[in-house]
Formats: C-alpha cells, sequence, structure tokens
C-alpha cells in the first residue's frame, strides 16, 4: 500500500471508525480504502461530510457492502456510513 | 431542490445527474466516433494533400472534435465536475436540452462540410454553437462557486474561455466563405485548431487528469502548486502560439510551442509521480491508452516546432494535425472505457444493495482490447499514408479506425445491456 492512512480513525465498541471530513476529493476514498486494506475484517463507520458515491464502485469490487446509518448533511451535519465486508 | 450549501453537497440524488444523461453524450460520441472514422475513409483520396476548405475530411475532423471530443468532455465534465469541486449541478432539463441542441448542430454542421452547402454548415455551426453557450453557462456557475481543487478549477476557467474564442472563430470561419471576414482564412483556421485542440481540450483534459487519473489509479491528487506552474507556461505559450500564427510570425508560434512543451514536462511528470505512489496494481488496458496520448502530447508539440520553422517536407502540417487527434483520442477513448463501467456501477451501488454489478463485470475485456489494437494500427497507418502519400494507406487506417469504433460501441453497448439486467433482477 502507498498511501499513508492519515485520516483520524479509532476503534469502538461498533466498529473501526474514520474520520475524512475535512479532506479534498478524493483523499477520503483514499483513506477508506487504505483503513479497509489494513484491517480486512470487522465493521467500518465513516464520518462524512457528504455521501461518498464515488467509493461505492470500489466497495463493490472489494466484496465490502455499505449502509446509511444517519444522514444529518440537510441540516449542515454529517453522514455515517457502514461498511462491512460481504 | 436543496437550498442550503451544505445541504447542496451531501446527498447523492443531488450530486448525481440521472444515468441516461452521461449515457446520452457518452453514446453520442461513440456514434460520432464511428461516423468520423467512417467519413474519413471515404475521403482517403484527399487526405494527405487537404489544406483546408469544405468537402469529406472538413467534416470528418469535426465529427471527431465535436462529436466525439466536446460530446465527451460535456458528458464527464457535466457529471464529473460537481463531484470535484463539492458543488452541485441540478439543471437536468437543460442537460437534456444541450444534448440535443449539440448533437443536431454537430449532424448537420458535418452534413454541411461534407456537402460544401453552406446554409446547412451555418446553421448547424448556430445549434452547436447555442448548446455550447448554454454548457459554457453551467459550467461557469459551477466553478464561479470555486471548490477544493483549485488546479482543475483554474484549468476549467481557461479552458472555457478557450472555448468561447474558438466557437466564435469557428462561426466567423463559416461566415467567412460568403463574406470576407478574414484577410487569411487559413491562418484563422488554423488558430481555431489550435484553440480547440490545446485550448479548450488540452486544458481541460490536463485539468481533468489531476482528478480523474487519482481516481482510476487510487492515489493523491498533485500538488496545485506544480499543476498551476504548468497551467501557467501552457497558457502563456499557447497565447504565444496563436498570436503567431495569427501574425504570421512563425518564430513566436515556435517560442509557444517550446513553452508548451515545458508546461506539459511539468505535467506528466506529475502524472508519473502520483503514479508512482498509486495503491491499485493493476491499471488496465485503459493506462496503456494514457500513457500512449502522453507520449503523443509531447510529440504533437515538437512536430508543430518543426512545422512552424519550416523544418518539415509538405506532409508536416497534415501529421503534426494528426498527432494532436491521436492524442487527444487517446486520452478519451480511455476516459471513455473507465468512467462508463465506473458510473453504471456506481449508480448500481445506490440503487441495488444486494450485490450491485463490479466495475470489472460491467467491462466487455475483448472489445476494448480489439479497439486497443484497431486504435493504433489505425494511426500508424494513416501516418504511414500521409508520408508517403498512399491513399490506399489512409483508406486501410480509416477503415481500421472503424473497426475498432464499432469494437468501442460493443464495449458501450455491453456495459448498458448488462446495467440494465441488474436492475431488472434486483427489481423482480
Amino acid at each position: 500500500m502507498t498511501v499513508e492512512l492519515t485520516a483520524p480513525n479509532w476503534q469502538a465498541e461498533d466498529g473501526h471508525h474514520i474520520d475524512v471530513r475535512d479532506l479534498p476529493p478524493p483523499e477520503p476514498m483514499l483513506q477508506i480504502l487504505a483503513l479497509l486494506q489494513s484491517i480486512e475484517s470487522g465493521e467500518v463507520i465513516v464520518h462524512h461530510h457528504r455521501e461518498p458515491i464515488y467509493l461505492y464502485p470500489e466497495l463493490a469490487e472489494r466484496g465490502w457492502k455499505h449502509e446509511i446509518i444517519e444522514d444529518a448533511t440537510g441540516s449542515g451535519g454529517e453522514i455515517r456510513l457502514r461498511l462491512w465486508p460481504d | 431542490m436543496a437550498t442550503g450549501a451544505t445541504a447542496f453537497l451531501g446527498s447523492a440524488s443531488e450530486r448525481l445527474l440521472s444515468l441516461s444523461l452521461p449515457f446520452r453524450f457518452f453514446g453520442a460520441a461513440v456514434v460520432f466516433h464511428l461516423a468520423a472514422w467512417g467519413v474519413l475513409a471515404l475521403a482517403a483520396g484527399e487526405v494527405a494533400d487537404y489544406r483546408g476548405g469544405g468537402g469529406p475530411v472538413l467534416a470528418a475532423v469535426h465529427l471527431l472534435t465535436l462529436g466525439v471530443f466536446t460530446m465527451t468532455a460535456m458528458g464527464a465534465s457535466l457529471q464529473l465536475l460537481p463531484v470535484a469541486t463539492l458543488q452541485g449541478f441540478a439543471a437536468p432539463r437543460l442537460i437534456g436540452l444541450i444534448w440535443w441542441l449539440f448533437s443536431l448542430g454537430t449532424v448537420i454542421l458535418s452534413a454541411g462540410m461534407f456537402l460544401v452547402w453552406h446554409q446547412a454548415m451555418a446553421g448547424g455551426g448556430v445549434l452547436a454553437g447555442l448548446a455550447i453557450l448554454l454548457y459554457l453557462w453551467l459550467l461557469l456557475g459551477n466553478l464561479r462557486r470555486g471548490g477544493a481543487l483549485r488546479a482543475v478549477v483554474a484549468h476549467g476557467w481557461l479552458s472555457a474561455a478557450s472555448l468561447l474564442g474558438l466557437l466564435a472563430l469557428g462561426l466567423g470561419l463559416i461566415a467567412n466563405q460568403e463574406h470576407d471576414l478574414f484577410a487569411d482564412a487559413q491562418r484563422g483556421a488554423a488558430v481555431h485548431m489550435l484553440l480547440a485542440g490545446y485550448g479548450f481540450m488540452g486544458l481541460l483534459a490536463m485539468g481533468f487528469s489531476y482528478v480523474l487519473v487519482p481516481m482510476f489509479a487510487l492515489t493523491q491528487v498533485p500538488p496545485a502548486k506544480a499543476a498551476l506552474a504548468s497551467l501557467g507556461l501552457a497558457v502563456a505559450g499557447l497565447g504565444l502560439a496563436l498570436a503567431g500564427v495569427w501574425s504570421g510570425q512563425d518564430g513566436w508560434a515556435a517560442v509557444g510551442a517550446a513553452a508548451g512543451l515545458i508546461a506539459v514536462a511539468i505535467h506528466l511528470g506529475l502524472m508519473v509521480q502520483v503514479l508512482r505512489q498509486r495503491m491499485r496494481k493493476r491499471l488496465g488496458p485503459a493506462f496503456i491508452l494514457i500513457r500512449l496520448s502522453w507520449a503523443l502530447l509531447p510529440i504533437s508539440l515538437l512536430l508543430g516546432i518543426a512545422w512552424a520553422m519550416d523544418n518539415l517536407p509538405d506532409w508536416g502540417g497534415a501529421v503534426f494535425t494528426l498527432s494532436l487527434f491521436a492524442w487527444l483520442l487517446s486520452l478519451l477513448m480511455a476516459i471513455l472505457q473507465r468512467i462508463v463501467p465506473f458510473l453504471a456501477s456506481m449508480h448500481a451501488a445506490t440503487a441495488i444493495k444486494r450485490r450491485p454489478p463490479t466495475v470489472t463485470a460491467l467491462t466487455a475485456q475483448v472489445p476494448l482490447s480489439i479497439h486497443l489494437y484497431c486504435h493504433c494500427a489505425a494511426f500508424v497507418l494513416l501516418c504511414a499514408g500521409i508520408i508517403w502519400p498512399v491513399p490506399l494507406l489512409v483508406g486501410l487506417g480509416a477503415l481500421t479506425g472503424a473497426v475498432g469504433a464499432a469494437a468501442f460501441a460493443w464495449f458501450f453497448l455491453a456495459a448498458v445491456k448488462k446495467y440494465r439486467a441488474a436492475l431488472e433482477k434486483a427489481a423482480a
């Protein structure tokens, strides 16, 4: 892997969290994929400021599924995405 | 429609056009690609000696530049720019209208050029011009709101300015056929071609490469400062080259092309650097075309310098033009073959929760391989046919290109068919 995982990420009870809210495109996608490559299993919770639509084909290619668990972008908040291996 | 700026950014539905809209542009580009090679095959005997003016060669050139290059650029930028600039386009009806006007305009203009029918050229030119102005209005609206990727936005502004200039010049050249507007129409046509190739398409291609190549290869965006330095040099070089060609100062044109060469060296250096850091190991056949286009861009500038300095034989102008088209067509075909299955997979993933089709599943490799070999063989044959000159080789080259274009259409239709089948399966 040549992209270094630099986005804030932490382990919690519900999975491994990563916060990519302040990153310009395509950095959020790279950081999320770098995290998936480093953990390879378990659930991941992504904190983002918008729905990462361009990430979805990459997730499908790697056999990961996604689900929006919280969407507060309409009121200026964040979107939370749960990712898990298929 | 969301009203707040943050709300505008958030959900997929507001940043994602209906798939039918970008695919309409890509589908038209696929058809015009086939038509351009077909018309060129009909004009094989005229290519080597072509020095401008109406007829099948001019029609083939515009089927390629408007029908393939501009059509692809419109479809890709209307979908990708909102993501790059973190803004949104919310004008699907206007985008649909742009497609109709531009497709119709391109058909009528090319038919007018083929038949040397000035009224059709004027009518088609006005329709296509209107579509371009509407597209520019949408594009500039997006660029005006700025965004995270400064280099992409700056390239977008200067590309849009070039498009406006080449549109005015193009309409002027059509009018010139009945009313003498230009003292030297051939110089006007050369400026029009340089503005189209290096200005509008070149700057747009370089700008989008700063986001598309990282996206395709999964790597970081290159530093904006270096990309902006390359842009500054490219624009200065282009300005000098245009002034030189317009005023007959060939030395200026050569110095401008040399500045362009330095700009391209910086650009390619950045591309190579980001590719070295990539996360995706297997880049696939699209990157063969992308690397080919990277080789052809400096070659076209070197040929341009040699041509401007009168260091090339009679075939110099035609081979320079060919290298310019080969660079852009290679790059755009590579982008199309990555972006078509990618967008289809992305749309499928937002609609299908259980096992959406992957990019790999939506990509038919056989037609892409056929296209790659035919694309390369076509340009080699055309180049040989122009240099010798042998019209039979030009004709063979154009027919080989047409076979490649048909294979590319097969790839496109297969992606659409597989996408539809996945949606129907999910709905059942």
